[in-house]
């Protein structure tokens, strides 16, 4: 076993994990970097920016690491065993369970010292998702929002007007119902939505003034906009019949029954853009923010910061790949989604006219996060969704359920 | 088969023994050590853990997650041990004797289980869609009214409707899984003496008779082999539930295997996994023995 | 593809019930088989979700940006053989040693490893992530292939478990004789044993094979390095966070699962030629 062991660590000297030293004879600092592989054009802008790091950083080394899959849990695993890379992508639904396990570096010490990187410089919402008790934890690298996705061939087809600004979700509605075409082939639809995720119904209750949590933490879902949203999100594909949701149609997502032109219209964030673009070239589309509901407007914000383990060796060297990753010149090169930097994101939006709406949810979106036992939540809210969806349950006692579930987490 | 045992083989077992065991001690029953001491501990991965007797174990008997999941579960093996272990046994008797094109069916029937997992999540998923192939066979065969007759509406979406989505996953399962243990059941007819087989000829046996009063019983360790995989596989049913469903719709599918992962990575609650995790194991060893009984080790 | 058993049993007389059995067996294959060809197929198409069964026109497109796509792509390929390879001679040694001694030997405890090993087999191996995650980093094995070994260890429990079953179905005279005639132990597996084991190694084998090559969830917690990826690991390079791109997922499977179906085309005949050799049949 011990020759193994040391057969062990001289593969892995070998391989480039150890401590390396620079041609000049000077001892460098060896970084990881880790992320999880979101999609290839991500990928490949990383390696890059790692490289270009490494070459205008003598004394430092990073190896980027990029995770296929199973992310949270292999960050679950390197961080319990004190084996974190020393600079990692942290999602802001993933911050707050971890921030209580007191886990990641504070970040203000650096901020503070720093002329490039300061917390004005990036989207407020942004900064306040990865920020608690007055301090941050990490730099937001960048962002989605949902936005409104209409077909314009298909609007144009049914004679109505493009969706904008203006419009309210009963607004949405009607158009909806005026662009179903049932007996079409393939059957054509106003509307895709979610049946079994949370994620499209939490912003239309909020829209409809439906708080998850109250002031004291109690879970509010039950209240009676969030059934009257509930119903009304249901509704289109029961009552109305002007909304179809993917497994209907044999596919797997929203983006994609959009992308197939049988939904004139979906709420789906940035990463359609570029998929749309690949996989179905031909569609003539616009988007638009997402439209009002009785109480307003909501959002959800996606997003994911770079951040720092407690334990990390050699946190100076981190937070100069952080402040590198994070430069203006870096997010300028960003395509994929909208960078985090107030002005990069300003200027992305203009240069690349449908993230406009996703920047402009951006200022009232709350992030994908749902507290210390976020994924319980989302779980009881996503189970009373697909209880209405598969006609199992009333809104109202679906809702009542996950808000009695909910309030029972708590108290374990 | 028990027989006293000798100091000298003893040692000589052991040296046979050694590296097997080293690697099952250090990776195996090492974590498998701290698994279960940690399932009388309060553990979130990163404060110490903090001993709380049987409150795990109590609270899983509450826990109505866990019973659904165990329900699922035994569902679940029961009808896939059975069906893969019937159909492969049924194969690997039609394949054993002269035939032409034999090697072209074992490979065939070998195909499933060697096709990559993930191609098999997305195959199944474009068939069991709504729109999909099994639905379009169903109608062009006129079996959608017996699905009516069931009570269901079709065309069905198998994965999405918390009535059919078990029963996909596991018709999956035994896809990928029967042609393997054709292979194994193969394997052991053919290390079956044909001299047994002229014994019991000489002495006018039919071909029933044969199957019944020499094959099988030949057979039993290949089948105490297959039956206890097969169990142990089913009842630790994992992947495939992560890949096609997330344990849904509903719960439908939610296996106990499932649950612990579950409640491990995603809730933090690394005590409470390693509870339902033994609780299961206890189960699945207290079926194992039920089973060497039966077939009689 | 005419590989006939080697010894020829009597032939069974014709009848009709012959037929059925070769449209039960027809049937079957074409349940088998449709998935896989559905796969190559839809490897061939421009769009994943063309419709329609058949690709037109057909593209080598994908296999062709595999290749450029991800210049890590051939490295996988290579990754997954060496480590296969590997796994698969450690297991047929190891669970033939393992099994023999559990099959043959009466030793003083051997009831208790038949637990052990059983119950090691009936615990999820989700709960074991963590502390072999522990212990690989106690080790320094983290990231480097030796981090694999324990994703493999129930493949060679099961192993070991075959490999006893199978020689317990042997019968034992010819053990019996070498022992006699003054035989050790060892030369008793190696001379004798190891001749007649050629099934269960083939098996042994081919199992082992299957799981290292398709060993997934574990390399992903424990490999950092791209470059030491295994081919499922790096596959998933190709389903993003939002998107997926099953025709070049489809692509990359047709060389994951090829290499494993050569492997047992190769093996099965091995495996009649094992019985053959072991010459138990009269």
């Amino acid at each position: 076993m011990i020759a193994r062991k040391r057969a062990g660590i001289f593969l892995a000297v070998l391989l480039g994990s150890g401590c390396q030293v620079h041609p000049g004879g000077a001892r460098v600092v060896n970084l990881r970097f880790s992320g999880y592989a979101g999609n290839p054009a991500e990928t490949d802008l990383m390696a890059k920016l790692v490289t270009e790091f490494n070459r205008s950083h003598p004394g430092i080394h990073v190896g980027y690491e990029p995770v296929p899959s199973q992310y949270d849990s292999k960050l679950l695993a390197m961080l319990a065993s004190h084996a974190a890379p020393d600079v990692f992508y942290l999602d802001a639904a993933q911050f707050e369970p971890l921030w209580r396990k007191h886990v990641l570096e504070p970040l203000d010490a650096f901020v503070a010292r720093s002329r490039t990187t300061r917390r004005h410089d990036f989207v407020g919402s942004l900064v306040r998702a990865f920020s608690a008790k007055g301090h941050l934890y990490g730099i937001p690298k960048d962002f989605n929002t949902l936005a409104l996705f209409y077909n314009k061939t298909l609007f144009d087809r049914a004679q109505q007007p493009y969706p904008d600004a203006t419009w309210t979700l009963a607004r949405l509605r009607r158009a909806a119902i005026a662009l179903t075409r049932p007996q079409a082939r393939p059957p054509q639809y106003g509307f895709a939505l979610t049946d079994g995720d949370p994620d499209r119904y939490i912003p239309i209750a909020r829209e409809f003034g439906a708080a998850l949590f109250d002031a004291r933490g109690d879970c509010t879902i039950a209240s009676p906009a969030g059934i009257g949203a509930l119903s009304w999100y249901a509704g289109l594909a029961g009552k109305d019949g002007c909304a179809v949701y993917p497994s209907e149609v044999g596919s797997s997502w929203t983006g994609d029954v959009f992308g197939r032109q049988q939904a004139a219209m979906v709420f789906e964030g940035g990463w359609l853009i570029p998929y749309l673009a690949r996989a179905y070239p031909g569609v003539r589309y616009g988007t638009t923010e997402l439209p009002a509901g009785p109480a307003g407007r909501s959002n959800f914000l996606f997003t994911v910061a770079y951040a720092m383990p407690k334990a990390c060796r050699h946190k100076a060297a981190a937070w100069k790949l952080i402040s590198y990753l994070t430069s203006s010149a870096a997010e300028a090169q960003v395509t994929f989604a909208v960078p985090s930097r107030k002005a990069a994101s300003a200027r992305y939006a203009e240069q690349h006219p449908r993230y406009r709406a996703i920047l402009a949810g951006a200022r009232y979106a709350r992030p994908f996060a749902f507290g210390p036992e976020g994924g319980r939540v989302v779980d009881r809210l996503g189970e009373a969704v697909q209880k209405v969806f598969l006609g199992a349950s009333s809104p109202r006692r679906a809702l009542l359920a996950a808000a009695a579930g909910i309030a029972a987490i708590g108290g374990q | 088969m028990v027989r006293k045992s000798v100091p000298g083989e003893t040692l000589a077992a052991y040296t046979f023994l050694a590296p097997f065991l080293a690697l099952l001690g250090i990776f195996a029953l090492w974590p498998l050590g701290q698994a279960f001491w940690l399932s009388f501990h309060a553990f979130d991965l990163f404060s110490p853990p903090r001993w709380i007797g049987l409150a795990n174990y109590r609270r899983l008997l509450t826990q109505g997650d866990f019973w659904i999941s165990i329900k699922n579960t035994f569902v679940y093996t029961g009808v896939v041990v059975s069906a893969q272990t019937a159909l492969a046994l049924g194969l690997a008797l039609l394949m054993d004797q002269q035939l032409r094109g034999k090697t072209f069916f074992r490979v065939a029937f070998f195909l499933p289980s060697v096709t990559s997992s993930v191609a098999i999540a997305l195959i199944f998923t474009f068939l069991f869609v709504k729109t999909g192939f099994l639905n379009a066979a169903l109608a062009w065969l006129h079996l959608d009214v017996v699905l009516r007759g069931f009570g269901l509406q079709t065309p069905v979406d198998w994965l999405g409707n918390p009535r059919t989505a078990l029963w996909a996953i596991m018709a999956q399962n035994v896809w990928s899984t029967a042609g393997f243990f054709m292979i194994v059941f193969l394997a052991g007819l053919q290390a079956i003496p044909e001299t047994l087989f002229e014994a019991a000829r000489v002495d006018g046996a039919s071909r029933r008779q044969l199957l019944w009063h020499v094959t099988l019983p030949q057979l039993r360790p290949t089948l105490f082999f297959v039956v206890t995989m097969g169990m142990i596989g089913c009842f630790q049913v994992f992947d495939q539930v992560y890949v096609m469903t997330d344990g849904g719709p509903l719960k439908a599918t939610l296996t106990t295997a499932y649950l612990v992962y579950k409640e491990a990575f995603v809730n933090f609650n690394m005590g409470y996994a390693c509870a339902i995790a033994f609780v299961l194991a206890t189960i699945i060893f207290a079926c194992t023995m039920v089973q060497k009984r039966l077939l009689g080790e | 593809m005419g590989c006939e058993a080697p010894i020829p049993r009597p032939p069974i007389p014709r009848d009709p019930g012959r037929w059925l059995l070769y449209v039960v067996l027809a049937a079957f294959t074409l349940f088998s088989v449709f998935p896989f060809v559905f796969s190559v197929l839809t490897s061939l198409k421009g769009q994943a979700f063309a419709p329609g069964l058949l690709p037109h026109p057909a593209t080598l497109e994908h296999y062709r940006e595999l290749m450029t796509a991800s210049p890590l792509f051939l490295r996988w390929v290579l990754n997954s053989l060496v480590v296969a390879t590997v796994s698969v001679i450690v297991l047929a040694v190891l669970s033939l040693l393992g099994g023999y001694a559990l099959a043959r030997i009466p030793f003083l405890g051997r009831q208790a490893v038949f637990i052990l090993m059983l119950a090691s087999l009936m615990i999820p191996g989700q709960v074991l992530w963590i502390p072999n995650y522990a212990t690989l980093s106690e080790l320094g094995w983290i990231n480097t292939w030796w981090a694999l070994i324990p994703g493999l260890v129930g493949s060679l429990t099961s192993g070991t478990f075959l490999v006893s079953q199978f020689l317990k179905g042997l019968p034992e005279e010819l053990e019996e004789a070498a022992k006699l005639d003054g035989l050790s132990r060892f030369g008793t597996f190696w001379r004798i044993v190891l001749p007649l084991a050629g099934p269960a190694i083939a098996s042994v084998s081919i199992t082992g094979f299957m799981a290292s090559w398709n060993m997934f969830a574990w390399p992903v917690i424990v490999l950092d390095s791209p470059s030491l990826f295994t081919l499922p690991v790096g596959l998933n390079f190709f389903k993003g966070l939002h998107v997926t791109r099953w025709t070049l997922i489809m692509a990359g499977s047709m060389f994951n699962t090829i290499p494993v179906l050569l492997v047992f085309i190769f093996f099965q005949r091995y495996f009649i030629k094992g019985i053959a050799m072991a010459g138990m049949k009269e």
